[in-house]
């Protein structure tokens, strides 16, 4: 083979590679999954469900050998329940990123990043959370007013909504359906709120109430 | 054993590598302490859009976080200490 001939198959190849890299950096792996909850009131059951994309990005630093970074970004809103008559059960997004990882263990298990984004894309499946999986509940003494905020357990919903109110069920569901949006409905509103913000920061790090506009929604 | 002053400061680095919006370790109940320090604040308290309130260090791909030391962090044997209730900030 010419020497030239050598050379061009070479670059030929270097540019499939960089082109690869390329690609895997810029395709994301995306998938939809939707958080549902029943709750049990003296009215009946009241439930609430919201569907989120997560779109995750993989930076390979060379083309086939392992390592790099995952990036993940989130694209929704938290899940309400009205409980009673303006009366709200928030689900956050708070940890929602990796939820469906961590409720579907067995897709991820033995499998690389990319072998379980292509399962999860692909899935169709409900399942029902364990408590200790459920993202951060909370609801709002004064829905007008974001530092009436308390943290909800999820044993325990009489304690916020009133005798008779219990959690009856909280699901996972892999899915491919639209993208919930509408939470400025219900949740309260964040803007111009001077007062939130000084309140916010009075609050020691890592108490339950700090909480602001972006775990309610998320990447618009 | 005494912890020296550098090896607490590299843990409290590498504590701010993961804390945080995108954190890869979710500690209990997003504990504050770490060790002789406690985290003070970060940037996502901090840095609000003064209109929607939405934090402004995620977007820009920034982070940081300001510990306060409980107790005095080393000794002079193991290279210096820094006094109880020092701020030291990590980005």
């Amino acid at each position: 083979m010419r020497p030239w001939k050598v050379v061009f198959l070479v670059a030929l190849g270097a540019l499939a590679l960089l082109l690869a890299g390329l690609a895997s950096c810029l395709i994301p792996y995306e998938w939809r999954d939707a958080l549902a909850l029943e709750v049990e009131t003296p009215d009946g059951l009241k439930t609430g469900r919201a569907v989120v994309s997560l779109s995750h990005t993989v930076e390979t630093v060379i083309p086939g050998i392992p390592g790099g970074a995952v990036h993940t970004s989130l694209r929704g809103e938290a899940a309400v329940v009205e409980v009673a008559p303006g009366k709200y059960l928030f689900a956050l997004l708070t940890g929602r990123e990796d939820l469906a990882v961590k409720a579907f263990p067995e897709v991820v298990r033995n499998r690389t990043f990319k072998q379980f984004a292509r399962a999860f894309r692909d899935l169709r499946e409900k399942r029902d959370l364990p408590t200790e999986l459920i993202p951060m509940l909370v609801t709002f003494r004064d829905i007008a007013d974001p530092k009436s905020v308390e943290r909800v357990d999820p044993n325990n919903l009489a304690a916020a909504f009133g005798p008779g109110v219990t959690l009856k069920r909280a699901t996972l569901e892999i899915t491919d359906q639209p993208i919930t949006t509408g939470i400025e409905k219900y949740a309260p509103s964040y803007r111009k709120r001077d007062d939130w913000h000084a309140w916010y920061l009075s609050l020691p790090y890592g108490d339950p109430r700090k909480i602001g506009p972006e775990v309610f929604r998320k990447g618009f | 054993m005494a912890m020296s002053k550098d090896l607490f400061l590299a843990l409290l680095s590498m504590d701010a590598y993961n804390r945080g919006y995108g954190a890869g370790l979710t500690l209990p109940n997003d504990s504050p302490l770490i060790g002789n320090a406690t985290v003070y604040k970060d940037s996502s308290e901090i840095l609000r859009d003064p209109i929607t309130k939405e934090p402004l260090d995620a977007p820009a791909g920034f982070y940081a976080v300001a510990y306060k030391t409980t107790k005095d962090i080393g000794t002079k044997e193991t290279g210096g200490v820094i006094p109880e209730g020092t701020t030291l900030i990590a980005a």
